[in-house]
Formats: structure tokens, C-alpha cells, sequence
């Protein structure tokens, strides 16, 4: 019976290591808890077993999920389970194996170029044509006059840069996958990736990026966008105090008071409830911005409907307002927004920003948060980043919703200078777009 | 209790649940921890308090949250007016017996300043109530998401060690543990401290065949192929991705009872045109269910 409750508990702790490794947030006393729950049930039943430990550990719908996952993968028999993680390691070191061969064509005068692993599985992800480019720019420089074997370093350092370069404009930051040359987990690590892996695919459009959305998803995108909206706009609908005093506080001073007989010798007062912060949502709507306009609609239609509290702006090479309270429906809004103007025009921040400004003092002070939705692809990036520094001045905040990949953002112009004035959130997935209006909530 | 008769009691009240339901229940109730339940609006979350005050026979306290309740509101207050009016005629008394005897006064001002704090004046509130009570008691803390953070934080004290702290009366502990459930419709991230105390349960919208029994144990007047043809239209609604507002369980009862009302054994368009604002309870998911085909498109679907 000993040995038994022994496994038990060791086998309960992997587990746990597991939902650990899966990115369940799981405290000590919580493990307490799943672990006397275990005693009043019937352990034999995997159901009820599993709802038991469920109870205590996983705390939220999307936990629940991974924890239904990592409990269907762990809790099998020791065979199937030691089978299946074989199986995942004879798969990594077939793609292990499949790379190497791929990689001994990089050769430099019949010597065989030496890449980092890392970047050896950037080359086997490249496509063909990438791949033949590399290769045929060896064989020339092996064939050049006066081209020594001694050059090799120098070649290997080029080869390294390109890949590298590679690697930066194609590896996207949901590639979660463990390389094929890293270090073999345990079978802990295995069953997580296993879970998180399939958890991705089941939840594939929160980590797609918005740009490649196609018909299907977008109802669904559509659906979500609007419950991070509706979330987003309850929180802030929330009276936040503020330490200002205003009405006096009859209790509180009859109670501070009571030892002098309650003459009011010291006098308290009620905290006064701040006013709501008014938004302005400016939303890029130039043809660089194209390819998330789908988006971009919907993020603002959720925003500014029936929400008295924000006014809505697209800009491209001037600025336009959106009167949403206008709206019937979505397909008149879209109109609206396609008939405008400065729809699919280029993108000139700075000249938006004089744009706005012209329309009065009453778009900057100090209860105005600024929304933009933009790649910050603009013409006189640096007279934008000063207008918007002069306007950050004026008002309470400036948060910056981003559609392209925080990834690349090293290529856009000024980004730094947009960086020191603004909070710019990566939002070019829905994931990271919830994550985004979550950390501002 | 074991599971079995926890299971028999929920029965009695005719409450449809699931596996998952009963055993979480019964986990929370043996490990003597709150029970945090989530779910979409109308999936029957603050019944899970009123179907176990039921069973158990006992009182149900309910504290219903939202925005700036704060501990006056849910735990105590002093009786101010009491108080102030106590001190008042104390004072009167003093001034008219200052002539006669000034010592026999200042003591009993002395004893009226010390009972100013005292049970007398005190004003139970849900939380202190479900705690002084003789009986176990259920509490129920519903909508826990619209308070503000800084009484999430407060709850800890009480949803942990079960005890309150009263700084005029000390710390006051439960006298039998309270049977806690609280209730979120997760518009807000609770905080982990708060999770970490509670048994979790999540409350899905039910599949057609829990439904229809839902149906059935509710509106027992609802006859059989009825409900089923009820629940596989919600069932449908819900499956569809472009209505936003899924029906809930609440509405799904509300819009069998119209049913009903305007005469209808079975289901059919006109049944559905009359009665479609029980279901559906905003103006663009009615245009789109309308657009998508309506009736009809539902039908279509189902022999299809």
C-alpha cells in the first residue's frame, strides 16, 4: 500500500511539473489542496479524479484547457506514455538528421561551411530559391581568382549574416517549437510542449497574424474582437478616486470626533470620484495599412459605438472625423470609412496631427487618452515624433496599437522617437491584442 | 456529507448538473473553501447558492457587488445616529445632575463612552452576519468582478481563515464556516490571491441534452419533442459565430414560456417571429439571425 501511494504522489508531482511547464500558475498550497482532494474521492475513476484536481489547480477557462490537455496526455498508461515521448525523440533526431543533409551542401572548395545550430535550421526552413541562391553564391566564390581555402572564415561569416538576416523577416514570435538541436527535455518537457503545441492549434486564430486572416476567420476574429472591446470598455467605464477632497464626510467625522463629544474638531471628507477620461481613436486607414483594414473597422466600430466618451478620427495624409453616433449598421460605418476622402492614401502623422490640432484646444488636456491604430509608416517620421511629443505633453496618455510584428519594428523609421512619447503595444496577433488592452485595463 | 447524498440533494431541488459540477462542489464543500464559479451571464451561477441553501436547509446571505462597495456596506457599520443620540442625552444627564453629584456623573458618562462601541450599536452587514451566525449558513458573494481591487483584497482575510477584523471589537472568527460561493462574469481579471482560495468551477453553456432536461425539470408543462426542438434551435443560435450575444440558459426558459404563452406545442416561424426578442436581446444579433436565413435557414440545416 506504501509503495502504491508513493507512486501516487510522484506520479501527482510530475503531473504538476507538467501543467508547470505548460504555463499553468500553480502555487503550493494549491498543490496542498489537489492533493487532499484526492482522498476524499474515488481515484479509480479518471473523471471524477480529474474534475477533483481540476477543482483546486486550474483557475481560469483557458487553464482549464490546458490542464484538460496536459491530463488526457499524462494520465495514460506508463507504455503508451514512454511510446509516445520514443516516438517525439526518433522525430527529433529524424529532423536532426534531415537537416545535416541539408546543411552539407554549403560547401567552400569541397570544405564543408560550419553554421551554428541555430542558424542550420534557419536555412532548412528557407525556401528553395533562397536556398539555391546561398548554395550557387558559394560555388562562385569557390571558382573566383585568387580565391584561397583560407577564405573560408570570411565566407562562413557571410553565410552567417544572410542567414541571420534570414531569420529576422521570417521566424514570426509564435514559432514555439523547440529546435531540433536543442537539448532533449524530460518527459515532463516533452508532454508540455505536446500540450501547449496542440492548445495553440485549437486557439490557432488568437496567434494568426491579423494581416493573413482569410474569410473564415474572420467572423470568428470578429466575435473575439468585440469581447476585447466590451471588456475593455467596462473597465474603463469604472470611476477611478483620486486623493482630491470635496464633499464632507458626516460619518467618518462623527466617528473621528466622538472622544471630544462630537464637536467637529477634525473634519473628513468623502474622496471625490475622478471624471472619466474622454478617448480619441485615431485609426491609420492609409494603403499601407490596407491589409488590416478588416481589422482596423471592427476595432473601431467596437470602440466607439455607443460609447459616449470617445471620438473617432482616420487619418492618412489629413485627418477625417467618423461620427459613429450616425451609424445604423456595420455596412453603412464601412461605407463611411471607404467613402471618406483619405481612405488608401499616404500616411503623413505629422500633418494629421496639425490637422486635429487646428480643431481646438478641446482634443488636448489632461483627462484625453490618445488610441492610435498604425504601422508608423509615415513620410517626416521625425516632425511626427516632435508633434507627438508636444501633444504627449498635453494630454494623459498616448497608447499605440501596432498591427505590424514587434519583430520588425526595427525597420520602421523613428519608431524609437515614437517609442519615448507613446506606449506602442504589438498587435499583430488577437492574443496580443487582448494582451495588450488587458495590461491597460 | 459523501457524494452520493450531496448528489441526492441537488436532485431533489431539481437542479441539472453534470459530473464535473457535482464532484467540484463536493471538493469545495470537504476542503471547506469558497467556491469561485465563472461563466457567461445566465448559465445559472447564482443558483448553484440558492440550490445549496436549499438542500442543506439552510439561510442564504447574499451579498451583491458592484462598483465602490466598500466594508460598511458588506461587513459592519456603527449605528452613528444611536450613538450620537446616546452621547447627547448622556450629556443632558451630566449637565442636569453636575448641581447634585459630580462623581456618581463622570462615572456613568465614563461607562456610556465604553459601550459606544459595543454590540448595541452595531450593524451586521452580509459578510459579519454569515459569520456570527449560530448556523451554518450560505453565503453568497455575487458578481464578485464589479467591486473594485481594494475590496477583492479585503475578502482575503475573510475567505481564507474565515474571520473578520473589527478594530473597535478585535478579530472575530466564524462560528461554523460558511458554505462561500462567489460568482464572476469574468468582465474583470480576478486577482491570483483571490483564485488561489477558491475551489474553481467553470460553467459552460449546457449541450442539447442538458438542456433539455433543464427544460424539462423547469417547465414540466413543456412536452418532450417540444424541448427538444427548443434546444436544438438555441443550440443552433449559440453555434452560430456571427451572433454575439449567446442566449442563456435563463433565456432559453424565458423564450420556452412565451412559447407557451402564444399557444405554440411545437416549433414553427410564426411561433419563432413573435417570440424572438426572449432569445435574442440585441438588434444586430436579431438582423443577422433574420439575414442568415432566419426559420427557415434552421430548418434547412436540420434535415439537411
Amino acid at each position: 500500500m506504501a509503495v502504491l501511494i508513493d507512486s501516487l504522489t510522484i506520479n501527482f508531482l510530475e503531473f504538476i511539473e507538467v501543467l508547470k511547464l505548460a504555463g499553468v500558475r500553480v502555487s503550493i498550497s494549491e498543490i496542498l489542496d489537489a492533493y487532499k482532494a484526492m482522498t476524499y474521492i474515488d481515484i479509480m475513476n479518471k473523471e471524477v479524479f480529474k474534475a477533483a484536481i481540476s477543482t483546486c489547480i486550474a483557475k481560469s477557462e483557458e487553464e482549464k484547457a490546458i490542464f484538460s490537455e496536459a491530463f488526457n496526455r499524462f494520465f495514460i498508461s506508463s507504455d503508451l506514455k514512454t511510446q509516445e515521448v520514443e516516438e517525439l525523440i526518433q522525430k527529433q533526431e529524424t529532423k536532426k538528421q534531415e537537416i545535416l543533409k541539408e546543411i552539407s551542401d554549403l560547401k567552400f572548395k569541397g570544405e564543408q561551411v560550419e553554421v551554428v545550430d541555430e542558424l542550420k535550421e534557419v536555412y532548412s526552413n528557407l525556401d528553395q530559391n533562397d536556398k539555391k541562391s546561398i548554395v550557387a553564391f558559394l560555388d562562385k566564390t569557390s571558382s573566383g581568382k585568387n580565391v584561397k581555402n583560407q577564405f573560408l572564415p570570411i565566407v562562413e561569416q557571410i553565410i552567417h549574416s544572410k542567414l541571420k538576416s534570414l531569420k529576422q523577416n521570417s521566424v514570426t514570435e509564435n514559432t514555439i517549437q523547440r529546435g531540433a538541436f536543442s537539448n532533449v527535455p524530460s518527459e515532463a518537457g516533452y508532454i508540455a510542449e505536446q500540450v501547449v503545441e496542440n492548445i495553440k492549434r485549437e486557439n490557432s486564430i488568437l496567434y494568426k497574424n491579423i494581416s493573413e486572416f482569410n474569410q473564415n476567420d474572420i467572423s470568428k476574429a470578429l466575435q473575439l474582437i468585440k469581447l476585447f472591446i466590451v471588456k475593455y470598455r467596462r473597465a474603463n467605464s469604472r470611476y477611478k478616486k483620486t486623493n482630491k477632497k470635496k464633499r464632507l464626510d458626516l460619518k467618518t467625522t462623527i466617528r473621528k470626533n466622538l472622544n471630544t463629544g462630537c464637536v467637529q474638531f477634525n473634519l473628513k471628507y468623502k474622496m471625490k470620484p475622478r471624471k472619466k477620461d474622454k478617448y480619441i481613436l485615431l485609426c491609420d486607414v492609409s494603403a499601407s495599412m490596407f491589409k488590416f483594414s478588416s481589422f482596423v473597422l471592427q476595432f473601431m466600430l467596437g470602440m466607439s459605438s455607443g460609447n459616449s466618451l470617445m471620438e473617432t478620427f482616420i487619418f492618412s495624409d489629413g485627418i477625417y472625423h467618423i461620427n459613429t453616433r450616425a451609424l445604423s449598421n456595420n455596412q453603412s460605418f464601412e461605407e463611411m470609412v471607404i467613402n471618406s476622402p483619405i481612405w488608401r492614401k499616404g500616411t503623413n502623422i505629422s500633418r494629421s496631427l496639425n490637422d486635429l490640432e487646428d480643431r481646438g484646444r478641446a482634443y488636448f488636456h489632461s483627462s484625453i487618452v490618445y488610441i492610435i491604430i498604425s504601422d508608423a509608416k509615415t513620410v517626416d517620421a521625425a516632425l511626427a515624433v516632435e508633434k507627438l511629443k508636444s501633444i504627449r505633453a498635453k494630454v494623459k496618455n498616448i497608447l499605440w496599437f501596432n498591427p505590424i510584428p514587434e519583430i520588425e519594428w526595427t525597420r520602421i523609421k523613428h519608431i524609437q522617437g515614437f517609442k519615448e512619447c507613446c506606449e506602442i503595444y504589438d498587435c499583430s496577433t488577437l492574443d496580443k491584442l487582448e494582451r495588450a488592452l488587458d495590461s491597460k485595463l | 456529507m459523501d457524494l452520493i447524498s450531496l448528489r441526492k440533494a441537488l436532485e431533489l431541488q431539481n437542479y441539472i448538473f453534470d459530473e464535473n459540477f457535482i464532484v467540484t462542489l463536493y471538493i469545495a464543500l470537504k476542503l471547506e473553501k469558497p467556491l469561485l464559479v465563472e461563466g457567461a451571464a445566465g448559465v445559472g451561477k447564482t443558483e448553484v447558492a440558492k440550490v445549496l441553501a436549499a438542500s442543506f436547509n439552510t439561510e442564504l446571505i447574499r451579498l451583491q457587488c458592484y462598483e465602490g462597495l466598500d466594508e460598511s456596506k458588506a461587513l459592519y457599520e456603527w449605528n452613528y445616529q444611536k450613538q450620537l443620540l446616546n452621547i447627547q442625552l448622556n450629556t443632558q444627564t451630566h449637565m442636569k445632575s453636575e448641581t447634585k453629584d459630580i462623581k456618581s456623573c463622570d462615572s456613568a458618562n465614563d461607562l456610556k463612552l465604553e459601550n459606544l462601541f459595543s454590540e448595541e450599536y452595531l450593524l451586521e452587514r452580509p459578510l459579519l452576519k454569515s459569520i456570527r451566525s449560530e448556523n451554518k449558513t450560505v453565503l453568497l458573494i455575487d458578481e464578485v468582478d464589479k467591486t473594485d481591487e481594494e475590496f477583492e483584497a479585503f475578502l482575503l482575510e475573510m475567505l481564507s481563515d474565515f474571520q473578520v477584523s473589527i478594530p473597535e471589537l478585535g478579530t472575530i472568527k466564524a462560528k461554523n464556516k460558511p458554505i462561500v460561493i462567489l460568482t464572476s462574469n469574468n468582465t474583470r481579471q480576478l486577482s491570483d490571491a483571490l483564485k488561489r482560495r477558491c475551489a474553481y468551477l467553470y460553467i459552460d453553456y449546457p449541450d442539447v441534452e442538458k438542456e433539455i432536461r433543464i427544460l424539462k425539470a423547469k417547465l414540466p408543462e413543456v412536452e418532450k419533442k417540444f424541448a427538444e426542438e427548443i434546444s436544438t434551435f438555441v443550440a443552433s443560435i449559440r453555434q452560430n459565430p456571427k451572433i454575439y450575444k449567446k442566449p442563456s440558459i435563463a433565456e432559453t426558459l424565458d423564450w420556452a414560456s412565451a412559447l407557451l404563452a402564444v399557444g405554440k406545442k411545437k416549433l414553427d416561424e410564426d411561433g419563432v417571429d413573435k417570440t424572438l426578442g426572449f432569445l435574442l436581446k440585441l438588434k444586430e444579433d436579431i438582423l443577422e439571425f433574420q439575414k442568415g436565413g432566419g426559420f427557415n435557414r434552421f430548418i434547412d440545416d436540420k434535415l439537411s
